[in-house]
């Protein structure tokens, strides 16, 4: 009788033990999307792994969810099934569509409560532009990156231009590029330039040769829902990329494909191109010649548009699970992990901090290419955030085709693009 | 072999792709990306690489034990379906057939929210069983497979069951071994499909535990942000087909003539 009352006893402590013990224990899902060629999903289990670690009470499953567009349907799909994720990347640039859909929320009071950990003013301004809407701050920056021009610097030599001053102005790099442009019997070896235009992410550099030019491909006053197209600026840079292959002859003529062009500039095909800095690790492991990366030349100014992914929290996510999720982003946007992750990704760390960290400073030492687009960050804007971005940048695409590969007057196409992109915004 | 010029021609289309993942595979990326599409002696550096990208052991178990488990219950769908909608008289047989039919015209895509929210009504999201529920009624393979049993002519039927046969023992006995190419040609276009479907496994399923093989490819083949690295994406797609390769290779006689076969019939 006695032993039956210590085993009940026995019992009753065990159960007693493990019931707070499984309510302590939370899970967490996080959906991450990949937009770099390689192990990435890995490393950011390896990630999840370390902090799953450490935080036992917090167990965080990451789950890969696609590129950024089947990321953003799969977190739709989920959180209409009622099962959200409980924290996610996403595309930075598709904050006014997120919003749209009323799934995620400010972070304010959240950063205000930690604001000496977090030190949002630690991250580059120009990072936090597609974060904040309406004066509040819905994501924090985590994948990010910019496009910067990678230069052939031993052709630079080979044509007798200096390789430590590469071009500064659009009007240096169209005559650089013609120097860089060889022929040989009638058949062009060698180009001098090559701006992608389709393919990827088509309207990005457009965007930046329109920034270039004075202007901005959206209202900033109506930042959500009014494009740019049928403007000067826009339609500077709309001509400027024809007349590269079209008079200038130093890029091919048409529309150049965006996944290709990294491997042409390592094959040596063609010498200077505008490219997102998270190609460097690819054009360092394939190219056999020395190169260097430089600012996006200027026309009117410098500028570039940032891209890339930030950390969302839900709506849906009750306030623990909350808590727990931001502990989670929290950890995944400090300064070790985002050096780390620049390191292991090519995507430029978002935070200053990062950049004092020592593995950083090692790394910056070995590959100086990776601070230009850091230090260009100071002239960056806004990646275009207007809402129904998928469609928009599609009739964005399809005007700058047409002026690609035809030769009717730029003017008139933009304002019929311009036309198909209100509609759209309606 | 002059008889063979046009189809060497149609099969060029074909080839193209398939050269170039084998060259790109096998080439060390550094040379492929300098435009040198050839080195000897060939280099596994790819492989290794694109092999250490994701968790391929677990994504191939899945894999087989989705598309060969999925398989397995459709044969039984598709040909019991079949044989009703082309033997059995009921009222509103040609109302259930054309309801069939409608199906064949809905393009998948638009069902993956629908069946989503089915599944995790009914408990079953983020599982393979899950993953295989909404085609275990194939409308293309039920339409296949009556098409195969209109074209017996019904004496067969009479005659077994003059004999003393059953329906299940005319069906498995007399009718099924006539369907076999049809039954064949459906297994091969199931297999293909659901082998190398992406969206609908990527929005189904979650966990690792229960990705498939063209789930994990897409984990470190995406360039949109990088350069396209043609060496690790072409690895692991040969990765990921070679066991369907080397499958049609082993048995192409027996594909080829299922689907002549099926299509002099159907």
């Amino acid at each position: 009788m006695k032993r039956r009352a210590l085993l009940a006893a026995v019992v009753l402590v065990l159960v007693a033990g493990i019931v707070p013990m499984a309510q302590a224990q939370m899970k967490l899902q996080f959906y991450y999307p990949v937009g770099v060629a390689g192990p990435l999903a890995r490393i950011i289990d390896g990630y999840v792994k370390e902090w799953n670690q450490k935080n036992p009470q917090i167990q965080v499953e990451p789950v890969f969810a696609g590129g950024y567009t089947e990321a953003y349907a799969k977190t739709l799909a989920a959180i209409r099934g009622g099962t959200p994720p409980d924290v996610a990347i996403m595309l930075s640039q598709n904050l006014n569509d997120i919003i749209g859909q009323d799934i995620v929320i400010p972070l304010d009071e959240l950063i205000a409560a930690d604001a000496a950990q977090v030190k949002m003013d630690d991250f580059f301004p120009a990072f936090m532009l597609n974060s904040t809407q309406g004066g509040k701050v819905w994501s924090i920056p985590f994948q990010r990156s910019t496009p910067v021009m990678y230069y052939n610097k031993d052709a630079f030599k080979e044509v007798g231009l200096d390789p430590n001053k590469p071009p500064q102005t659009q009007a240096e790099l169209v005559a650089a590029a013609k120097k860089l442009t060889k022929q040989e019997g009638g058949r062009t070896t060698r180009w001098g330039l090559a701006i992608p235009s389709s393919g990827g992410v088509d309207t990005w550099l457009y965007e930046a040769l329109t920034i270039a030019a004075g202007g901005l491909l959206y209202d900033t006053n109506n930042s959500c829902c009014k494009v740019l197209l049928a403007s000067k600026p826009a339609e500077t840079a709309a001509q400027f990329l024809r007349e590269l292959g079209e008079k200038e002859k130093v890029s091919p003529p048409g529309p150049i494909n965006w996944g290709t062009t990294a491997n042409d500039f390592a094959a040596g095909n063609v010498a200077m191109i505008y490219y997102t800095t998270g190609g460097l690790g690819f054009i360092r492991n394939n190219a056999k010649f020395d190169f260097g990366t430089a600012f996006l030349p200027k026309d009117q100014r410098f500028g570039t548009p940032t891209g890339g992914g930030n950390f969302y929290l839900f709506k849906a996510t009750p306030p623990d699970r909350r808590k727990a999720a931001w502990e989670f982003a929290k950890w995944m946007t400090s300064t070790e992990i985002l050096a780390r992750w620049s390191i292991d990704s090519g995507y430029v760390a978002p935070r200053k901090s990062s950049w004092e960290t020592p593995v950083m400073k090692d790394y910056v030492g070995k590959y100086p290419q990776a601070i230009t687009a850091r230090d260009q960050l100071q002239y960056a804007h806004a990646e275009l955030p207007v809402k129904n971005i998928i469609e928009v940048k599609r009739a964005i695409t399809t005007a700058l085709q047409t002026v690609l590969t035809t030769t009717q007057p730029v003017g008139p196409i933009l304002a019929e693009g311009q036309k198909r992109v209100d509609e759209i915004l309606k | 072999m002059r008889r063979d010029w046009p189809a060497i021609l149609l099969s060029l289309p074909f080839l193209g792709p398939i050269a170039f993942l084998l060259l790109a595979s096998f080439t060390p990326s550094r040379e492929f990306g300098q435009g040198r599409y050839w080195s000897f002696p060939p280099t596994l550096e790819s492989f290794s690489l694109a092999w250490q990208s994701a968790t391929f052991v677990l994504y191939y178990r899945n894999t087989i034990l989705y598309t060969v488990g999925l398989l397995a219950v459709q044969l039984v769908t598709v040909t019991l379906a079949g044989y009703a909608l082309a033997r059995l008289r009921f009222p509103g047989r040609q109302a259930v057939f054309y309801v069939v039919l409608l199906q064949l015209f809905l393009p998948p895509v638009v069902l993956i929210l629908p069946n989503f929210l089915t599944l995790r009504a009914i408990g079953l999201g983020d599982t393979l069983v899950g993953l295989a529920m909404p085609y275990v009624a194939s409308a293309y393979g039920i339409f296949l497979v009556r098409q195969g049993f209109r074209s017996v002519p019904p004496e067969y039927d009479e005659a077994a069951m003059l004999d003393g046969a059953g329906r299940v023992r005319i069906l498995w006995h007399v009718l099924v071994p006539m369907v076999r190419p049809h039954l064949a040609a459906f297994s091969v276009v199931s297999l293909i499909y659901h082998w190398n479907e992406f969206l609908w496994p990527l929005v189904a399923t979650s966990s690792n535990s229960n990705r498939v093989l063209a789930v994990g490819l897409q984990s470190f083949t995406r360039a949109s942000e990088s350069g396209a690295e043609w060496g690790l994406i072409c690895a692991g797609t040969l990765i990921v087909i070679a066991p369907l390769m080397l499958l049609f290779v082993l048995f192409q006689r027996l594909f080829i003539e299922s689907f002549t076969q099926s299509g002099l019939k159907g």
